[in-house]
């Protein structure tokens, strides 16, 4: 069952179109990371998903629920933590609390016991008389995310939970949110700290000028990225003959020499790296250095983004 | 401008004209002035412009335009003057940069002088806008050459003067808000000293008319020397200030003083504790009234004692004192309590939903399951609280005509209706024109300023307009003007007809945009 359907999304702010087309399907119990730099359109689409935009084009639905027929119902499904923490400075985190379980409906004798089990979940018990303004970051983030808990619900839209916190806060979040995700919740979480997302999510979906350039599972985008893998090659003798050799073998895209080394540009799915190395051995150049480039989240952002906005 | 400010390299000057350039409400400001000007002069000049008398006959009629046209600018020197300059340097605090200005090479007196002259220079175009209108009073006659040149000096020294005056208070306050208030209290002040000041100089002065204007002008540059020293010493140490909350800060010194007094006189009794329980089913509307400044029982009672008490004492030394009509006494107490009242209520219902902005807390209060109509009717419960308090004062002047005056034997209902009316229709109407500005302006303290300016201009322009005018008879301005039917009904010249009238209009006004927030709360909030 799908919780997340999304289907030709788009967004406008006046002139700018911020979302152009998006299409996005998240399955129960999936954790779908939304990546892509500031201005893509990340947070537009969270914002629609979260009833907080009212123009936009397209079809969004949370649990078969139409965002824009039905925002009542879709509020109950959903727990939104936007990329900043709002506070009530005169509260506690209890009353913070309180005052989130009574918006969200939740009947008076049950909220003692539910606020007990998300402060728990949180680490946040020994804080609970504490005021909400005098928390650290990290600790705010966790109430946040505490409060998006309160009425259980089956989507978690998390903005940029991590940005602005430091090493430790971010990894107790982190865990936080694997946390949750064994316990089969559906979360879209955006960030554009890219490995944060690579360690917690099942699917990745990279946006960029509105647009969404890829989606799949890491391992799917690092194949289709893999596509022209660029091999740094370092040979001994006579580097401009060994080039145009280079050039001969099948598989390769280009050779480009560099001052210290060759650039080979492979075609993965005709050659594999070992066969790349064979090839260059059987030309008759000697290897000195052989290094395939690594392919990682930030390489896969950069290689499909061009920093563009909307 | 702009070239004088590149030879002279005056970077922040330039900053400020091209970003008053940029802006719409420049050019909307400039417009609504002159048709305004313009459009006041026809009026009030119609015999003249029109040319219905001979042309002989108009002549010399030139002074009285001319006299009353200066009368006009000076107004709106002296009104809009500080409203345009209070943010100078506060909102280079705000957005966090005069730090960053001071560490430049631009020294402190030079951010000083640029903001100074980019404020004027708007002033100044005011000002140009009337000049065909003084050429035409000048070509009428009886204006003399000095008095053309000497106004046109008084003219451009008072505008020095309030805009020096304005970035004073805009260098030593922390933000726009308290620099707005500052400037017109300080400016307010500052009269009586000047007042006497001019007389002096004009006594010594002669009777030249172009020293008549003389003096009092290098009395303004003195003062506005003065001010700007005075900005130029405080700019550096104010300028990274953190906001106060003045009001809260007020109330904590209450509290402190009621404490040490309770502590003094009972051994420290408290008969109404706060009541420190948790949400029930409403938690915004327990957060109004639980928590904050202006909604907790305890606070609203201190509100009620700072009003109540001065108002007593005033009311007993007055009564026991006067022999004349109690309405000579009661109507400017009544006009002091409207101002606080509705200075209070805007206060409190433009930061409903501005605070929760500021707070960056309303999106996530959005996508909770209240609907936006909850969420609107839950805030207003703590103005309903201040309204209930704000009663007692309003109520004890009520009480005070209807006894001394003996209302009942004289059918004076109407006039007790048309006050009790007044005060259940205009605060809650202020309230909700507040609220209104507050949901439509992303910014609380331009909520804040706008929604005072709405509410306090409608009280006061058609006022002011007649008086200037006299064109309509005070009963009729009454019907679209609160603060005139307030004062017709202390005048005792109230009359059923306007009284119905009256609470139609404004009884509907309040129906409608009550109305119009509730039905169109979600969208107001910006979502689905």
């Amino acid at each position: 069952m799908l919780v997340v359907d999304i289907n030709n999304l788009w967004v406008q702010y006046g002139k700018i179109k911020a979302v152009r087309g998006i299409d996005l399907q998240i399955p129960k119990g999936e954790v779908f990371g939304f990546i892509g730099p500031n201005g893509a359109g990340k947070s537009s689409t969270i914002k629609v998903l979260a009833t907080l935009l009212r123009n936009f084009k397209g079809s969004v639905k949370v649990n078969g629920l139409d965002v824009r027929r039905q925002p009542q119902k879709v509020r109950e499904q959903i727990g939104y933590m936007p990329d900043f923490f709002g506070v009530y400075e005169d509260l506690t985190a209890r009353e913070y609390l309180h005052f989130f379980a009574a918006a969200y409906r939740i009947d008076r004798t049950k909220r003692k016991a539910i606020i007990g089990d998300v402060l728990e979940l949180t680490d946040l018990t020994h804080k609970i008389d504490d005021p909400v303004d005098g928390l650290s970051r990290g600790m705010k983030q966790r109430l946040a995310l505490a409060r998006v808990l309160l009425h259980d619900p089956d989507l978690l839209l998390l903005d940029e939970p991590a940005s602005g916190l430091d090493p430790r806060a971010r990894i107790e979040v982190r865990e936080l949110l694997k946390a949750l995700k064994e316990m089969g919740k559906t979360i879209l979480i955006s960030s554009h700290i890219l490995h944060e997302l690579s360690q917690l999510c099942t699917r990745i979906g990279i946006i960029e000028a509105g647009q969404m350039v890829a989606e799949g599972s890491l391992e799917d985008i690092f194949r289709k990225l893999s596509l022209k893998r660029v091999v740094h090659v370092q040979l001994a003798g006579d580097v401009d003959s060994a080039v145009d050799r280079l050039q001969q073998i099948s598989a390769v895209d280009s050779v480009e020499a560099q001052t210290d080394r060759v650039a080979i540009k492979l075609r993965e799915d005709e050659m594999s790296i070992e066969d790349l190395h064979d090839a260059i051995h059987e030309t008759g150049a000697r290897i000195r250095m052989f290094q395939p480039e690594a392919m990682d989240m930030e390489t896969a952002f950069m290689k499909l983004t061009e920093g563009k906005t909307a | 401008m702009m070239f004088f400010s590149r030879q002279f390299h005056l970077p922040l000057l330039g900053k400020e004209l091209i970003e008053q350039a940029g802006r719409r409400r420049t050019y909307l400001s400039r417009t609504f002035y002159a048709t305004l000007l313009f459009i006041l002069s026809i009026i009030r000049f119609q015999d003249v412009l029109t040319g219905t008398e001979l042309a002989t006959a108009q002549l010399g009629h030139g002074r009285r335009l001319f006299d009353e046209l200066v009368w006009l600018q000076m107004l709106g020197i002296y009104l809009f003057m500080p409203a345009m300059t209070c943010g100078a340097i506060t909102q280079e605090k705000e957005r966090d940069s005069l730090g960053l200005l001071l560490i430049t090479r631009l020294t402190p007196g030079s951010i000083l002088f640029e903001k100074l002259l980019g404020r004027l220079v708007p002033m100044m175009t005011f000002l140009l806008l009337s000049l065909p209108l003084m050429a035409f009073s000048y070509s009428l006659g009886g204006v003399g050459f000095g008095q053309l040149i000497g106004t046109a000096l008084i003219l451009m020294a008072s505008c020095i003067y309030v805009s020096t005056l304005t970035l004073m208070c805009s260098a030593y306050c922390s933000t726009t808000v308290s620099a707005f208030f500052a400037s017109y209290m300080v400016g307010l002040v500052s009269m009586f000293p000047l007042g006497v000041v001019f007389a002096i100089s004009q006594a010594v002065s002669g009777v030249t008319e172009f020293l008549i204007y003389l003096a009092p002008s290098v009395v303004l540059v003195f003062a506005s020397m003065m001010y700007l020293a005075i900005a130029r010493a405080v700019i550096v140490q104010r300028a990274l200030v953190p906001p106060r909350n003045v009001l809260l800060e007020f109330f904590r010194g209450l509290d402190k003083f009621f404490a040490n007094l309770n502590e003094a006189t009972t051994g420290g009794i408290v008969l109404i504790q706060d009541a420190d329980k948790l949400p029930g089913d409403e938690p915004i509307a327990w957060r109004e009234t639980q928590k904050k400044s202006l909604g907790t029982a305890r606070y609203l009672i201190r509100v009620l004692v700072s009003i109540q008490t001065p108002l007593l004492f005033v009311l007993a030394l007055g009564l026991s004192m006067t022999t004349y009509q109690v309405t000579n006494l009661t109507t400017p107490l009544i006009v002091i309590v409207w101002i606080v009242a509705t200075l209070l209520v805007c206060a409190k219902s433009t930061s409903l939903i501005s605070g929760e902005r500021l707070h960056q807390t309303l999106d996530v209060l959005s996508t909770t399951p209240l609907t936006g109509r909850e969420i609107f009717l839950q805030e207003f419960q703590g103005v309903r609280r201040l309204f209930l308090v704000l009663l007692v004062p309003f109520a004890t002047l009520l009480f005070v005509e209807i006894w001394w005056d003996r209302l009942w034997q004289f059918h004076g209902w109407i006039r007790v209706l048309s006050f009790v009316f007044s005060v259940v229709i205009y605060l809650p109407l202020a309230a909700w024109i507040s609220f209104w500005v507050g949901l439509k302006l992303k910014s609380q303290m331009r909520a804040i300023l706008v929604s005072l300016l709405i509410v306090f201009g409608w009280s006061l322009l058609p006022l002011s307009l007649n008086e200037f005018l006299g064109i309509w008879p005070m009963r009729e301005v009454a019907l679209f003007c609160p603060s005139a039917f307030i004062l017709v009904n202390q005048d005792r010249a109230m009359s059923g007809g306007l009284m119905l009238s009256n609470i139609a209009i404004y009884a509907g006004a309040l129906v409608l945009i009550r109305s119009y927030c509730l039905i169109n709360a979600d969208r107001m909030i910006g979502r689905q």
